[in-house]
Order: structure tokens, then sequence, then C-alpha cells
């Protein structure tokens, strides 16, 4: 039976803006005006560089920001209802509805318990199972996430299995009380690739099995495995999104384009175009487009007016104030 | 092939083996045989990628190669002289043989500004610039790296990662070395700074003529910048040969795995190409496995590679592979 595709979105992100207060200094804005959309069965990816505030809008969504950082505009929906306007709804959600790994599984897990101990904890805490019950389970979910012999990796200790086997563990943690919505922080940056296909495919399978997915990460080889959908991000604002394939095949913004251009690619071998210049000061950004000062199209107009993200075609849109010369570009 | 003469840099019979003791007071000696018998040289001119998978022994042969830890066992010569023979040699090898590592926040004294941190190898290496010329040496450097003049009295806490990566290639340059190995040197910077990097490593090539011994686990990166590429699982190299022809046609089980486990950005790439998912994990190099090092994850493994130890043999021009099997798959 397929279901009529759902009015209301899983996850729906509107105009999010989030600011770290600093000490005698203007606040910086980490996140400026962030829509996204996140679908059951889907992923949408958050492709940026550091600083480009897509691990604060991770934590936003979880509401785990820390103390220093507040939202100051926008709206975070699950399933309709406001995380943030709503302390109790947000609460209730984490952990049950929505659930998230972090890139580094060493610090995100117990040191000193041992790490099927850690998972049952999940069942025992929220769903009142009794040890025995709640150790069955966890081994279960240690066989699902591909956990080689389950029942002895649950006596090892964090330090004592290997990166990729703990960043399972972090995942079968995540998926224990089978949220809707799993956010996954740059997951498989420390690992190596043959462990990150593993981890990638890992991911893959939940989505299938009709998990929304928000994955965050700078590699746009990983985002091209993985995505659906496409949210580049610069110095904390949306440049470009759209159809995974589609971002990556046809950029439309100048950042996505010179990106893909400068990131050596293993199918294409040879010389890159590397982009000039640094990601600007997030304390003193510029009044324009946030990529006007490494950008090879910018005029005056760019470097006074900051772009809005407007809607190209069905499904896509990008923040470029020279976006008809750009696609004109393109076309020819 | 390169003549003898055209060989910068060769190991042989290289290893290197950390001691290691099992809990308790009589626990058994052991070893973490990190390195353990690879044989490599490196053509002038030529840039050379060692690739593998965090464990494999990449790094402690970049150190072996710069003289930062001695090798158990197997001797390195740079240029014809013979790493730790005696002081003076080193020194004159130093000289020739520079290292980058990867994180270039750790790897500059936050106490020294730009201008110390370039000089303090010339004031080592006295006799290379006379002291009056130290601070033209110190433009000269900054500009090779596209850095501002302006910089030299600046501390490395006022730069970017790629800025400071910058510096750090450039007090690798300041005693006019031959060779740079450089560890990960691009894993620490933002991905629009990796190109920025990636070409002043081809633009210094060019103007210097340096050769590179560049070890990193992005094989993207590898295909784009290397000449040959040896590829290393567990202490030993498996598969070496050059790049196009490894990437093309790879014929080690490790390389085909570790090829199509690298993500690909183009969708009608990715459909088409070779999955092979690797199961299990990679062997503690204390105790590694007998025979083939790689057959506990190697689908094509038979009952021979449990008791044979391949070695490298040619299989196309300048191509070596060490596997039982190459005649079969």
């Amino acid at each position: 039976m397929t279901m009529p595709a759902s009015e209301t979105p899983l996850l729906e992100i509107q105009g999010l803006s989030v600011e770290f207060r600093a000490r005698r200094a203007a606040p910086v804005q980490a996140v400026q005006d962030l829509s996204l959309t996140a679908r059951a069965g889907e992923c949408v990816v958050v492709l940026g560089e550091s600083g480009s505030g897509k691990s604060v809008t991770a934590k936003a969504v979880m509401g785990l920001l820390e103390g220093n950082a507040r939202t100051t505009a926008g709206s975070i929906r699950l399933d309709g209802a406001d995380l943030l306007a709503d302390p109790a709804a947000m609460r209730a959600a984490r952990g049950r509805d929505m659930a998230m790994v972090f890139q580094d599984s060493l610090s995100a897990l117990n040191p000193v318990q041992r790490v099927g101990d850690q998972i049952a904890e999940m069942f025992r805490v929220h769903q009142g199972l009794s040890k025995a019950e709640a150790r069955t389970r966890a081994i279960e979910l240690m066989r699902q996430v591909a956990i080689p012999d389950p029942e002895r990796r649950a006596r090892s200790y964090p330090h004592q299995i290997s990166g990729g086997m703990r960043q399972r563990i972090v995942i079968a943690m995540a998926i224990a009380l089978k949220p809707r919505l799993l956010i996954a922080d740059e997951p498989t940056t420390a690992l190596d690739v043959t462990v990150q296909k593993g981890i990638l495919d890992l991911f893959r399978v939940l989505t299938e099995a009709g998990a929304g997915l928000v994955f965050i990460t700078h590699d746009i080889g990983v985002a091209a495995e993985i995505a659906d959908h496409i949210v580049v991000m610069y110095a904390g604002s949306v440049m470009e999104t759209g159809p995974a394939r589609e971002v990556l095949a046809r950029p439309h913004h100048p950042y996505t384009r010179a990106l893909l251009a400068s990131v050596p690619r293993i199918e294409r071998p040879g010389a890159r175009t590397p982009i000039p210049g640094g990601l600007p000061d997030p304390a003193d950004r510029p009044a324009g487009c946030l990529f006007a000062p490494r950008c090879p199209l910018a005029t005056a107009d760019c470097t006074a007016t900051r772009p809005e993200l407007e809607s190209l075609e069905p499904g896509r849109a990008a923040a470029c104030l020279r976006i008809t010369e750009v696609q004109h570009v393109l076309a020819q | 092939m390169s003549s003898p003469s055209d060989v910068l840099v060769r190991g042989s019979g290289l290893v290197k083996h950390y001691p290691t003791r099992e809990p308790g007071l009589r626990g058994a000696k052991g070893a973490i045989k990190a390195v353990d018998g690879v044989d490599l040289h490196l053509a002038r001119g030529e840039c050379l990628a060692l690739v593998g998978e965090s464990g494999c022994g990449k790094s402690t042969l970049a150190s072996l190669l710069t003289h930062l830890e001695p090798p158990t066992g197997g001797s390195i010569e740079v240029n014809g002289s013979r790493w730790g023979k005696d002081r003076r040699t080193d020194r004159q090898i130093r000289r020739q043989i520079q290292i980058v590592l990867q994180d270039p926040y750790s790897a500059l004294n936050p106490r020294m500004t730009i201008e110390q941190i370039l000089t303090e190898p010339l004031r080592i290496h006295s006799d290379l610039v006379p002291a009056r010329d130290h601070s033209r040496r110190v433009t000269e450097l900054l500009e090779m790296v596209g850095l501002n003049d302006s910089h030299r009295h600046r501390y490395p806490h006022e730069f970017s990662g790629g800025q400071r990566q910058r510096i750090c290639i450039a007090r690798a340059l300041a005693v006019t070395p031959r060779i740079l190995v450089c560890d990960e040197p691009l894993s620490a910077l933002d991905v629009s700074v990796q190109g920025q990097i990636l070409e002043l490593f081809r633009d210094l090539r060019e103007r210097l003529g340096l050769s590179y011994v560049f070890i990193s686990h992005d094989l993207a990166v590898v295909r784009s910048i290397a000449d040959r590429v040896a590829v290393m699982y567990l202490g030993r190299i498996v598969e070496q040969g050059p790049t196009e022809e490894i990437y093309e046609r790879p014929r080690h089980p490790y390389t085909r795995a570790l090829l199509s486990s690298a993500p690909v950005t183009d969708p009608a790439v990715r459909e088409t190409r070779e999955r092979i998912v690797l199961t299990g994990e990679v062997p503690s190099p204390a105790n590694p496995p007998s025979g083939c090092a790689f057959r506990t994850r190697c689908w094509l493994a038979t009952d021979e590679c449990a008791t044979t130890v391949p070695v490298l043999e040619p299989v196309f021009q300048g191509h070596e592979a060490a596997c039982l099997l190459l005649g079969d798959h």
C-alpha cells in the first residue's frame, strides 16, 4: 500500500536564524534564514565547508545548541508541531521521534560502560524493559547494523572496538526507538573509505525502511553517494537547493559550480580549478552576497545587495543576483 | 624504466617494529609491525603517492624516509647517501628531504612569528644562506608559497588553515630540499582551500623541480597529482605502478576494493563501476595473519593464501602486485 504524498513533511525548517553571543562584540550570525524540508524515506544532504552553519543547523533541530547560541527567527516543525515554540514537544520528540548521530563516536559513547549496556539503556529508560529483555533487543539491534558476533561485542568497551564499529553502535543507539527522523553530522568523516562505504550503505537501508535523514557533510562525493536532495550552504546561508542529481550535474549557483570544479574527482583525473581566497570571517561577513569576494561573476551590485533564495524551476532554487546570466552561460 | 642515477630516494627492506608488552609484569614481548618489509624508490621529479587505510604504515614510512625515526631494519639512501651513516651525512641529507605534516595548527610554534619560523632552519643550516641575507630569503619563501611579505611579523594564530599550511611548506622549502614528503597535507583544510594547496604543490614542483612522496587517504586527490601509486596494507606494499594503470586496471583485490569504496560524484560512473564491500576489519599489525595479510578480508582467498606470503611481481610495465591469484582474475 502506498501512502498519498502527505501534506505535512516530516521536518520543515522555515527561515531559521541562529546567532552566537560574543563577549564585548556583536553577535555572530551562524545561520541565516535557512529553510529545509525532509520527507520520510528521503535523504537531504546539507553540504558545506567548516563555518557554513551546517552543524549548528543540526543542533538547532535537536534543541542541543550551546548556551551562548540562540535561535533568533524561524520555525522547526516535526510532523507539523513547532519544536522551537514548545520546549516540551522538543523534549518529547528528542530520542523518540528524532535522533542524532555525531561525527566523533568515541566522545559520543560513555567510555566506562559496555557498548551493549549503552544500547540497552535506551530500552530500559524509554520503554521500561527488564534488563534481560533490553539486552536481547540491544543484541538484535547490533545485528541489524551489521556488527559481527554481537553477543561478544556487546561486552566490549568503546575503546576496544574500531572506529567503524563504534559508529555502528552510535547508529544503533540512534535508531533504537525507531525515530522517524535521523540527523547525522559528518558521521563518516573520521573513517576510512572502505568503512565509510559500509556506513553509507547502512544509512541507505534505514531511509529505504522509511526514515527521514538529514545528512551533514563537506564531502561532495559522499553527498553524491547518499543524497536525494541537496542544500548547499556557505557562510551561514543557503546558496542553492534541489534534487541531488540535478544540483551535481547542473549546478546553478557560482559557489556550487566553483566547488564542483575545484574538488578532485576520482572518476575525472586531471587538474582542477581552485577557488581563490578564503571563507569570510564569521564576525565580519560581507554586506552583499557572501560569496561575492571569491566569485568570478560578481559585480558592484553583488557586493551591495544580499540575494534571496529564488525558485528557478520546480524543486530548485539559488541565491544569486546574476542567476539569469549564469543560466544563460550554462545554456550555451 | 629509470636508470639508477635518476633514483633520488631508495628504501630497501624497510622494517619498523614498535615493541609492545602484554599487560602484566611478566607479559610476553611482542611488536607492532608498522612497516614490515618495504622496498621503494622515488625518481627525480616524480610524485609517488602512498595510499591505504589508517594503520597501514604509510605515516610510519614517511617518518622513516625523513629519518624522524630510525628503521628497525633496512636502509634508505637519498641521492646516493645513506641515512644514519654519521651526523655529517645526516645533516646533508636533511637538507635534501623535508616533511610537511597533516595538521598546520599543531605544526607551528604559536609563540614564534612567521619570520622566526622561517629563519630557524636557516640558522640551523647556517652555511646555506649568510645571516645578512636571511631577511631576503624569508621574502622569497613567502612569495614562493603565495603569502604577502607583510605577514612576516605575524603569529600563526592570525592565519587561516590554508595559510598556515603555506607557512609549513615555506619552512620545509627554506633549506632548498629536492624532495618533500607530504603526510596528508590537505586533510585538515577546508574543501575549497584544498584545491589551492594542491595547485601550490603542482606549481612548486614545476618551478623548483621538486619530487614528492605524497601520503593521502583521498584517492581522488592522489589521482590528480601522483605519477605513481603504491598501495599499502598492513605494513607492506601490495601493489604499485603508474597512477592511471593502477586506477584503470587495479590487479590486487585490495586495490580493487579500495578504489570501489571511494565516493564518486558522477551518477553514471557510480552505477556502472565495480562494487566491492569488504567484510571484517583490518587485522592488528601486532598479530598479522599468516601468508597474505589481506586474506582474512579477501573474497578470493584460497588455502594457499594462508601459507604462502605473496611477493610483488610484475604484471605490466612498472606495475607490480603481490597476490598469489594474479593469473586467475
